[in-house]
């Protein structure tokens, strides 16, 4: 059906197209709603489900985080008798099972979301490797975008 | 003349999922789904799998959707197992149903907006679906794929100030409805694009076994949160919004509509939540699950998810893994409708028709 029929005379057809006009000069004054990256950044939720990290002083090797996962991306490598987690990241989904079934919370999430590398290979991160806590200025690029700056954080403010 | 087209999977507007069309003019005479571009197997792959560790693959199911998903596998292993669950973990669960739920209508809106040729708001939608994706997060840790529920409770509890949260987000988008109703769904232009688009009668909406929006747009008021109620959904007051008309226009507003009761729930939600476990005892029930698997048995559970209906059939023979999981999902039965709905109508409308029955190719195929 056409448009004329729909609309109930002149008055009615003049305003469905100036209404849109000052609706858009309106939002033109509303804060915006997406963020400019690689310069600016917003910190994630707490509990955010990141990168993985085990602390090795607490981890009782017990391996049911690799029995867990449903992606099978943790395996397991022996030093000195013990056995240890090593996490493929190319392969985890960030399900976060592995952190829930840990008995000794040894396996702990962080919010480092963005570690991304040249080779597949650097995904894999060793027994060693997972004890180090990520450092923050890896997502932490740009400046920080203050409440009520994006509209987002104003809804929350 | 008639010709015969492909109209996917490479278009831009169709998703992965390929329709044949037979086109006289710019008349589209016959349409025949195919079903099966991206079948994945996880039925099958279900079999192998321990009950906890499926769940992240049931979501993939549908990812702008999955809280229902997970719903309906934990509601499937809870039955076989007989397990309580405390009504604070019941009462998370509906939140984030409905969280999950008007996330997927605002796509659902944004694709269709921009299948009819306006890009206005489809930006309006994805921006305010930003803030449940946001809330999510704070819920769960991520934006998507929770994996959020698990058998006999759920995992993480909600922080103090999600309360406040929730609701500041919902006055907001409270505040822009008028905004929407009056460019987008009173627009003479989206009227006119939907209006007697597309048409799906009652009968043949039952006859087809139509599901969600699609059979409730058709003015047939079926919702299982009110027919069988499941998690908190029992002690909140909602209503089943449906249009008899059965065009496109219809479905959108029986979404939209939808959008407005979810408000409704998560007000509800939010102000009654009880104190209390967010799990049967601290870990048990999963773990029983984990360690023992669920008792022999057979059950069929139901949850209404975005797109309609979703039922699961699980068979358990004992052990950890399931003998058999089927499901029932609403995008698949939706898929059923396409070859009667387009009944000479312009390839113009197709995209905009396609997106009203909101199927998502990948729930379809499984």
């Amino acid at each position: 059906m056409s448009i004329t029929k729909r609309v109930n005379g002149v008055g009615e057809f003049i305003r469905t197209i100036v209404d849109p006009v000052i609706l858009g000069f309106r939002h033109l004054f509303r804060p915006r709603q997406t963020i400019r990256y690689p310069f600016e950044y917003y910190e994630p939720a707490d509990g955010y489900r990141g990168r993985i990290i085990n602390d090795l002083e607490k981890c009782i090797n017990c391996m049911l985080c690799a029995r867990i996962c449903p992606d099978k991306c943790i395996s397991q490598k022996i030093v000195e008798g013990k056995k240890w987690p090593e996490i493929d990241f190319g392969r985890c989904c960030f399900c976060g099972f592995c952190v829930w079934v840990c008995p000794p919370d040894s396996l702990q999430m962080t919010k480092d979301h963005s570690f991304p590398t040249y080779n597949k290979e650097d995904l894999f991160y060793e027994w060693d490797e997972l004890g180090e806590y990520p450092d923050p200025s890896s997502w932490r690029v740009g400046k920080e975008i203050k409440q009520k700056k994006i509209q987002h954080e104003m809804v929350f403010e | 003349m008639s010709l015969t087209v492909n109209w996917g999977p490479q278009h831009p507007s169709s998703g992965h999922f390929r329709m044949v069309t037979t086109i006289d003019g710019d008349r589209i005479v016959k349409a025949i789904p195919k079903i099966g571009y991206t079948h994945r197997g996880i039925e099958k792959l279900l079999e192998n799998r321990d009950y906890i560790p499926a769940i992240p693959m049931i979501e993939r199911f549908n990812m702008t959707d999955c809280a229902p998903m997970n719903m309906c596998w934990i509601l499937g292993v809870e039955d076989l197992l007989g397990a309580e669950v405390p009504d604070r973990a019941h009462y998370l669960r509906t939140i984030l149903c409905e969280i999950s739920r008007i996330a997927s209508h605002l796509y659902n809106l944004a694709l269709y907006t921009v299948a009819i040729g306006m890009y206005t708001p489809f930006m309006w939608a994805i921006g305010d679906r930003e803030y449940f994706l946001r809330l999510a997060e704070e819920l769960t840790g991520v934006r998507l794929a929770f994996a959020y529920m698990l058998p006999g409770g759920v995992r993480r509890d909600m922080s103090e100030d999600l309360g406040g949260k929730i609701m500041k987000t919902v006055d907001y988008l409270e505040k822009r409805i008028p905004e929407y109703n009056r460019f987008v769904y009173e627009s003479p232009t989206v009227e006119a694009r939907g209006r007697d688009v597309g048409v799906l009668t009652r009968e043949e909406a039952l006859e087809m076994g139509a599901a969600g929006p699609v059979l409730r747009g058709s003015g047939v008021a079926l919702d299982m949160r009110k027919k069988a109620p499941y998690a908190a959904y029992e002690k909140m007051d909602f209503d089943v919004v449906s249009y008899p008309e059965g065009d496109s226009h219809a479905r959108m507003l029986v979404r939209f509509g939808e959008m407005v009761q979810s408000f409704r729930i998560l007000r509800q939600a939010v102000k009654e939540i009880p104190n209390g476990d967010i799990h049967a005892v601290t870990k048990k029930t999963s773990t029983i699950v984990r360690t023992r698997g669920v008792p022999e048995g057979k059950t069929y559970v139901r949850c209404e998810a975005a797109r309609g209906m979703i039922g699961l059939y699980l068979e358990s023979h004992g052990g950890r893994r399931p003998y058999r999981a089927k499901f029932s999902t609403p995008s698949f039965r939706n898929a059923y409708i396409l070859p009667k709905i387009f009944n000479n109508a312009p390839v113009a409308d197709a995209p905009a028709t396609y997106h009203s029955l909101d199927i998502w190719a990948l729930e379809m195929d499984r």
